[in-house]
């Protein structure tokens, strides 16, 4: 479900550290109800962009909004309304999980039995009483995605959600996401997994030296920047020659008439053209 | 404004790590342990025989003179019953005239600003004959002292009407004025500086390091409740630790206002300094190195100034050189002057501290 009014709301965004511009005049609007990734080589300005969406960054300039609270202006009523799901777990190491998560949900007014839910979901429930510092690291990750969504906000940022998971607990993680977000939650997620982006985003912002390069739905992304190639195999003159074939302009679909046509051909193989491609292209582009 | 349940919700947390932190733990029950041992101490050395319940306490009030004194106890006759000695105590200027079987504290200095030198001798009881012995000494010695002159005033001044008991008399004498006092205060020192420096700390840069003080303040916890969650926390292990002592070792403390105002100003003063190192500092190990640089600073400078004068006046803007002054004189019973002498500056200290460590927190505290 995807609803008009932005849930997240950034214009003219700008983040400078000195003669560094991390963020450079960034200006887009997140759906209320979207899975949303936001996608960019490193050093591009995701980790800073989301810093100043948690409030742990002052934006230069620029106008930001949560769920229609102004950041940094009204923090504190804007943090109640989101979650967020660091790269790093920063659990209480010492506490149990089931105490990791008791302590968030009192101070969200959280009923204990909404705890029991998440653990169940997350498959949990049995390693509740360990320690968290005796958890693994997918372990951790789940727990602290259970402990942002306790209060089930409105916006939920995630940083790199399914690292360090296995592919059971990946398949879980990206089934809750979009569960979530079919319940109502903006899910803004960052990642390098290009496959778990094309699987369950909606639209995805690329971003590179600081700068909105594009944005629009996967699908549109591998259409719009699909290349399409055929690896041709065949006999010259008792010799293999492997040739690839452009599909993008005129000459290259004459070449492939040609060679089929007078060569004996041995194999030939479309090649498919991902995600993946495609934001390479684009970032590549951006870097040349 | 805090809101109490985000405040209680917090406090329980804290005191759930601590519950968790078997280290800190131990640390408390060791220095609980330390006073019951002295407190036993004390209680052996009580059923030492041979203490004149009606000896008096003899305050002498003595300038530069001390140290004259000092020079020539070496010449002093010893008496068959009773034997003075000068024994240096504090600093280089104080001076101590004590007697081993006189089980009384005899002090005191008094920098008069004219060059007069007054003696108060207060005595316990219906005469002073008690303190006779004293003064046979302690006249001769000064008048070797001073050629002759006539070089000093002296009153006798009777202090304590009531009969002391025997315990009461062996609680005053320099044998437990070591224990009760020095120790005692260097033992709720230590209390203040675990509780208050050390586990705030070693807590606070472990929440920095592993960034849950980042997630809370993510929450519907506001950063002043976080602040307050754990000042009230580690001051409320501060009183009932320096509380538990003083229980062990003076009792009587324990209604003692300057008792409680000194806890209470050292341990807000003393979790200052500890916020401040926990927010400056990289990581945790670097945060409880400098923790322990701090209190062995502290303890260096506090030796340094009882040698050099020049220390003396960088021992002057620390919060534990009040601190310990007003513990003493807690256990002591000063006078209205010098207590002011001490309360002034502590509390500015104080002030100062919060200030600063207001601002370092709100400014680095959480990231």
């Amino acid at each position: 479900m995807i609803c008009k009014t932005p849930a997240i709301s950034l214009r003219d965004l700008v983040v400078r550290f000195r003669d560094f511009t991390a963020v450079d005049h960034l200006s887009m609007d997140v759906a209320a109800g979207q899975l949303f990734g936001f996608l960019g080589p490193n050093g591009a300005g995701k980790t800073t962009t989301i810093r100043v969406l948690t409030g742990s960054q002052q934006p230069t300039s620029g106008h930001v909004e949560v769920g229609g609270y102004r950041i940094p202006h009204h923090f504190d009523r804007a943090k109640q309304i989101f979650g967020f799901v660091p790269d790093t777990e920063n659990h209480i190491d010492e506490f149990t999980g089931r105490e990791n998560l008791e302590l968030f949900a009192d101070l969200y007014e959280v009923p204990h039995r909404r705890i029991d839910e998440l653990l169940e979901r997350m498959e949990l429930s049995e390693a509740q009483h360990i320690r968290a510092a005796d958890y693994s690291k997918g372990m951790r990750r789940k727990l602290l995605i259970c402990r942002e969504i306790l209060h089930s906000p409105q916006v939920l940022y995630l940083d790199e959600p399914t690292a360090n998971l296995d592919a059971h607990s990946t398949r879980l993680v990206r089934e809750l996401l979009r569960e979530l977000a079919s319940d109502g939650t903006t899910v803004f997620l960052t990642t390098h997994n290009m496959e778990e982006v094309e699987q369950i985003c909606d639209q995805v912002a690329i971003l590179c030296r600081g700068k909105l390069v594009d944005l629009d739905t996967p699908a549109a992304f591998v259409s719009r920047h699909a290349e399409r190639f055929v690896d041709a195999q065949f006999e010259r003159d008792g010799q293999v020659v492997r040739e690839e074939i452009s599909m993008d302009d005129a000459a290259g679909r004459n070449r492939l008439s040609d060679i089929v046509r007078s060569e004996p051909c041995l194999t030939m193989h479309s090649r498919e053209f991902n995600f993946q491609d495609a934001f390479l292209k684009i970032t590549g582009e951006q870097f040349d | 404004m805090p809101r109490t349940r985000i405040v209680r919700i917090l406090l329980r947390r804290e005191t759930k790590r601590l519950q968790k932190s078997p280290s800190a733990l131990a640390m408390l029950g060791l220095l609980t342990a330390i006073a019951f041992l002295m407190a036993l101490g004390t209680g052996q050395e009580a059923a030492a025989p041979d203490v004149p319940a009606d000896m008096g306490t003899i305050v002498v009030v003595v300038d530069r003179y001390t140290d004259a004194v000092k020079r020539v106890q070496t010449q002093v006759p010893e008496d068959q019953d009773v034997r003075f000695e000068l024994r240096e105590r504090l600093t280089g200027k104080q001076g101590q005239l004590l007697g081993p079987r006189m089980w009384h504290i005899v002090e005191w200095r008094n920098h008069d600003r004219t060059d007069r030198t007054a003696i108060e001798v207060h005595y316990v009881g219906e005469s002073h004959a008690a303190i006779q012995p004293f003064l046979d000494w302690f006249h001769p010695a000064m008048h070797d002292v001073m050629r002759g002159r006539p070089w000093v005033e002296h009153s006798l001044v009777r202090r304590y009407t009531e009969n002391w008991s025997s315990q009461g008399v062996r609680n005053a004498s320099i044998g437990d004025l070591m224990k009760t006092e020095v120790l005692g205060t260097a033992l709720l020192l230590m209390v203040q500086f675990f509780c208050c420096c050390h586990l705030l700390v070693s807590f606070t840069a472990q929440d920095r390091e592993q960034k849950t003080l980042a997630a809370l303040a993510l929450t519907t916890a506001s950063l002043p409740e976080i602040m307050l969650a754990k000042a009230i926390f580690h001051l409320s292990l501060s009183v009932i630790g320096s509380a538990s002592i003083v229980a062990i070792l003076a009792p009587s403390l324990l209604i003692n206002p300057v008792f409680w105002l000194t806890v209470l100003l050292g341990s807000v003063s003393t979790m200052c300094v500890g916020t401040c190192i926990a927010t400056l500092a990289k990581n945790q190990a670097a945060a409880g190195m400098l923790a322990l640089c701090y209190m062995m600073a502290g303890a260096i400078l506090f030796f340094l100034a009882s040698k050099f004068t020049v220390f003396a006046a960088c021992k002057a803007f620390t919060v534990e050189c009040y601190s310990f002054m007003l513990l003493l004189f807690a256990f002591k019973h000063p006078s209205t002057i010098m207590f002011l002498r001490a309360i002034v500056p502590m509390v500015l200290l104080t002030v100062a501290w919060v200030f600063v460590a207001r601002r370092c927190f709100f400014r680095h505290g959480w990231k």
